[in-house]
């Protein structure tokens, strides 16, 4: 029977998660109370979440009118939740009387474990010998795994006979060979198949126990007989499989035939056969993997590894000499096939088996996160692409009085930075540098507001630690913050790439890592939907509410990366759900989790910036967040980002993700102001000239601060803003001049200054989240001659760092920026840093230290 | 990066195969042995449905792994409860059974398992009611879920569950 056939006779079509037509009718407070009595079935649907919004409205309606009904309901949710408890229970019950069952057990395996290697060894030894130039994957497979069974074997073992030697199992090993000499040579696909059928015959034996052992073969014998008649058309899937490989899927698996070395496989040397033999990865045909695989009593952890060491070997031509790096190279770029093993270890020992298979995947997490970026630099970071920014210059008061910017609450260009220097050693391409996105990765302790605005501005000046002649300037905006408990209700929508390119220890398990993390905060007001993109957009998650936690887990397990970037219309169905669902006064946002851009369908960047900006005017927020190296269009992020009311983060570790997603929850999804504006005038008769530090692609034109139609960034309960200025003050002035004195206008001397003392006026601009209309508010900042060291250590601490950020981009402002200088006012900065953000600073500044060219 | 144009792609792979294991496999045991009243007998069952979970090749679009792997496994354990009822007429089989079997120490095991609290809350109610409140409380499925792997419709399964709980809450007070 092909695979083919044997879903669809065991999987009819399945009327799964498809979106259910929302109600987007509003609903009807005043509407008659419907009478229902406590036999209602919708009050247990009721309980349970099963209802839509306009019955669940219904029913609570009726309810809360009838002492009877929440009587009914209260005991229907304490009979629930008894039921869950005694399920749970019972399922701690199983697991652990299995386990005793299974140990008992044990005594038993290894006769049948003998018989499986022994028969195992001579099947394969017969199929490598009648193997055809056409290089069948799946016999590649299976001889790849016999191999190593029989490598494991004692030699003496090996019988090249067509005959078992163990009487116990010789009928059906007898058969299984009777079977499998008919079908070798061209045809030893079959063999293969009946192989795993025998091994099923095997495993179904307990099952069988009641019946004749006659029978069971006979039956096996008719399955054997569909098999055959099938076997073609299972072959061309093969083929036709094979080809798919080999064309650009994979870019990194060749399908080559199983040439003559590989049939030395009686070599006792295992590491040696494995070198040579095992030419493609196993993932093209997983199923078939898993069900053609021998009888793995024997499957040790090591073996495993070598499995996995092999595949690694053949593909990359990496040396390996030990099982660990092989299972970690073979984690790199996430393809690795644990398909043979995690299946047979249901198969064959439930507990036993399953306990070394997870070992063994941590193993491979072990890998993922220690050695894959190491590993992978160099065909890696070839593709992401960065926008040029052009350093802000030093200012005159009298060219340019007001210097306005939109805030930036991103932090994606830190975590870059850091991706590079930690695991890549390697100087982060300067363009990748976000000064003011470093600067505002890290929390300060500014005071947050008291009163009515959302938010409390903090401005100070010292000496500025680069250039002791000049002034340092810090504005910064604290968010007011939110208690977790009195958090809004939030409507999210994630939306998933799941293109191939995600496929990657370092994207889409993260992903599903951080959603996870995420999940757990929610409550049952909260709502999580999941779309993913690929070639084609779907919903994988309707909009489901926070209590159902198994459900949004579920579906998130089942995610799986494959196919090409469409973001376009995955875009649009996310932007609908979030619609349908929409929350009043809520947090309405999409969550866009990529590794690259929009790149397959008619969608024109233009165009989706545009559908970005208008669902923001319908306050639908977007959050992006990158992952991995590769292909990230960085800028393109940005922008859509930005556009959409949003925040762009990269996460590069679960740390970052829980930092995002967890930590700053109540900070990334609540917004409290929009199209936050700032605006600074300074004094001329205290500054010379002034430099934004940063804020490159957010410099705005001094109009736009005013003109309530252009958007700006947001800030988030609980988040803090800063931005620094170099001030050049005027007894210092010669050298800062930007431009030359003109040649016709006489520079007009500053008239009618007034000195009083301030140093500059900040204004801010913002909009309530859901507001139009934009308000202001005015902070002056008197100047002071306080010493870099007088100040606080938050302000040194992001001066540091925006040092930091001026040496990497090589920025000619640096002054007298040194990593040891940036090191010494960091560490001081960073004592008592519980979050440990700081200390983690620290050590990328000694990073980029080492790494620097030296002078 | 351009990708090819492929949208399909196997869905198996060892990782997802095993996460599905790893939460599915105890419940469908659970769930099995509601049908066979044997863990030895359900379990056997249960790694048949991976076998054929493995087998799979393409998912259909809207392919949903737990409904998919009850309905499977349901679907086996019904016939294997037939073959065992059909087996338990057979007095010559039995008996034959009797003599060629030497009793497998887990099925001694399993045999010796007292019937857990669950099943004795659960005895008074009918067989759809039981297995719908098993989907529903043990599994978290939701009623279009346990409609997909029962065959009933959504409605009957709200009513089945509703009174269901009524009957378990009866019989505890």
């Amino acid at each position: 029977m092909s695979v083919a056939q044997a879903s669809s006779l065991c999987f009819a079509p399945i009327t799964g998660w498809k979106p259910v037509p929302r109600q987007t009718t509003p609903i009807d407070f005043q509407k008659q109370i419907t009478m229902i009595d406590h036999n209602d079935p919708r009050l247990t649907a009721y309980v349970l979440g099963e209802l839509d919004e306009t019955e669940r409205q219904e029913i609570r309606a009726a309810i809360e009118a009838s002492p009877v009904l929440q009587l009914a309901v209260r005991n229907i949710r304490e009979t629930a939740g008894m039921l869950e408890t005694e399920f749970a229970t019972e399922l701690n019950e199983t697991v652990s009387a299995r386990k005793v069952a299974l140990a008992s057990q044990s005594e038993l395996v290894p006769t049948r474990s003998i018989a499986g290697r022994r028969m195992a060894w001579i099947v394969a030894a017969g199929l490598l010998v009648g193997v055809s130039g056409l290089g069948l994957w799946a016999i590649q497979q299976q001889a790849r795994f016999t191999r190593n069974v029989a490598i494991r074997n004692d030699v003496s073992d090996w019988l090249p006979s067509h005959s078992s030697q163990d009487p116990n199992r010789q009928d059906n090993v007898g058969d299984a060979f009777r079977e499998f000499s008919e079908s070798a040579g061209d045809e030893s696909l079959r063999g293969q198949s009946i192989l795993a059928d025998h091994f099923d015959a095997e495993k179904r034996e307990p099952l069988e126990e009641a019946k004749s052992q006659q029978k069971t073969l006979a039956e096996l014998n008719g399955e054997l007989v569909n098999e055959r008649f099938e076997n073609q058309r299972f072959k061309d899937e093969i083929s036709q499989d094979l080809k798919d490989t080999a064309g650009n899927r994979y870019p990194y698996q060749r399908v080559q035939p199983l040439n003559e070395a590989d049939s030395t496989v009686a070599a006792p040397d295992g590491g040696t056969v494995l070198a040579r033999g095992v030419n493609i990865e196993s993932e093209s045909m997983p199923g078939i993997a898993a069900a053609s695989l021998g009888s793995p009593t024997i499957l040790s952890k090591e073996l495993q590894s070598e499995i996995q060491l092999g595949n690694r070997e053949s593909v990359k031509g990496f040396i390996v000499d030990d099982a660990l790096t092989g299972a970690k190279l073979a984690a790199m770029d996430g393809k690795m096939s644990t398909n043979g093993i995690a299946s047979f270890s249901t198969r064959v020992d439930p507990s036993g088996t399953r306990e070394m298979a997870t070992e063994f995947q941590e193993s491979l997490d072990i890998g993922f996160s220690q050695n894959s970026f190491a590993l992978s630099i160099p065909e890696n970071s070839s593709g992401d692409r960065y926008d040029p920014i052009s350093e802000n210059d030093f200012l005159r008061p009298s060219d340019a009085p007001l210097s306005t910017f939109s805030i930036d609450v991103d932090t994606a260009s830190y975590s870059k930075v850091r991706m590079y220097l930690k695991n890549y050693r390697q100087l982060p391409p300067p363009d990748a540098v976000r000064i003011e996105e470093l600067v505002n990765y890290f929390g300060y302790n500014y005071e947050p507001p008291t009163g009515d605005v959302p938010f409390a501005a903090h401005q100070s000046v010292s000496a500025c630690p680069w250039n002791p002649q000049h002034k340092l300037v810090r504005v910064a905006i604290k968010g007011r913050e939110i208690e977790q408990d009195k958090r809004p209700v939030s409507n999210l929508v994630f939306l998933l790439d799941v293109s191939g390119s995600m496929n990657e220890s370092n994207k889409l398990p993260l992903v599903k890592r951080g959603i996870q993390m995420l999940i757990d905060q929610l409550s049952e007001n909260d709502r999580v939907a999941m779309v993913v993109y690929a070639g084609a957009a779907g919903t994988v998650l309707d909009s489901t509410t926070g209590d159902h936690k198994d459900v949004i887990l579920g579906a998130l397990d089942r995610l799986q990366a494959g196919g090409s970037t469409n973001g376009g219309d995955g875009i649009r169905l996310a932007y609908q759900i979030a619609l349908d669902n929409f929350i009043i006064g809520g947090v309405n946002r999409v969550i866009l989790c990529t590794d690259g851009d929009f790149n397959v369908g008619t969608t024109s960047n233009d165009e989706l910036v545009g559908l970005v900006q208008e669902k923001a005017k319908n306050n639908i927020f977007l959050s992006v967040l990158g992952f991995g190296m590769g292909n990230l269009n960085d800028s393109m992020l940005e922008q859509i980002s930005n556009k959409g009311n949003g925040n762009y983060a990269f996460i590069d570790t679960d740390i970052e993700a829980r930092k995002v997603l967890v930590e700053q929850m109540t900070g990334t999804l609540v917004t409290i102001a929009k199209d936050v504006k700032i605006q600074v005038e300074f004094n001329p008769a205290r500054v010379a000239a002034y430099r934004l530090v940063g804020y490159e692609n957010r410099v705005m034109a001094a109009q736009d601060f005013n003109d309530d139609k252009k958007d700006a960034g947001e800030i988030n309960a609980g988040h803090t803003v800063t931005a620094i200025y170099e001030v050049v003050p005027p007894e210092v002035a010669g050298n800062a001049g930007a431009v030359d004195d003109l040649k016709y206008q006489k520079v007009p001397e500053p008239k009618a200054v007034e000195d009083n003392g301030e140093l500059l006026t900040l204004k801010l601009r913002y909009k309530q989240p859901e507001g139009d209309v934009s308000q202001l508010l005015t902070f002056p900042l008197m100047d002071s001659d306080r010493l870099f060291v007088e100040s606080d250590r938050d302000f040194q601490f992001s001066a540091a760092v925006a040092s930091f950020g001026m040496l990497l981009r090589g920025s000619k402002y640096a002054g007298q920026s040194s990593y040891d200088s940036i090191l010494e006012t960091a560490e001081a900065a960073a004592k008592g840093d519980e979050s440990g953000y700081r200390t983690e600073f620290l050590e990328l500044v000694r990073i980029a230290r080492e790494l620097a060219p030296k002078k | 990066m351009n990708h090819s144009p492929e949208p399909v792609q196997g869905h198996l792979n060892g990782q997802w195969i095993e996460l599905a294991q790893r939460k599915f496999e105890p419940q469908l045991v659970r769930y099995a042995r509601s049908f066979v009243g044997r863990s030895d007998l359900a379990s056997e069952i249960v790694q048949d449905t991976f076998l054929q979970l493995c087998r799979q090749k393409t998912p259909a679009e809207d392919f949903h792994l737990g409904a998919w792997l009850f309905r499977v496994c349901r679907n086996r354990a019904i016939d294997v409860q037939r073959k065992e009822k059909r087996m338990q007429t057979d007095a010559m089989t039995m008996l034959d059974a009797a003599i060629s079997e030497i009793p497998d120490p887990a099925t001694i095991v399993s045999d010796n398992e007292s019937v857990t609290r669950i099943e004795q809350m659960l005895a008074g109610l009918s067989g759809n009611q039981q297995e719908v409140v098993r989907l529903k409380f043990q599994n978290g499925f939701s009623y279009r879920e346990i409609a997909e792997v029962t065959g009933l419709t959504v409605s009957n399964v709200g009513v089945q569950l509703h009174t269901a709980l009524q009957k378990i809450r009866e019989r505890m007070e």
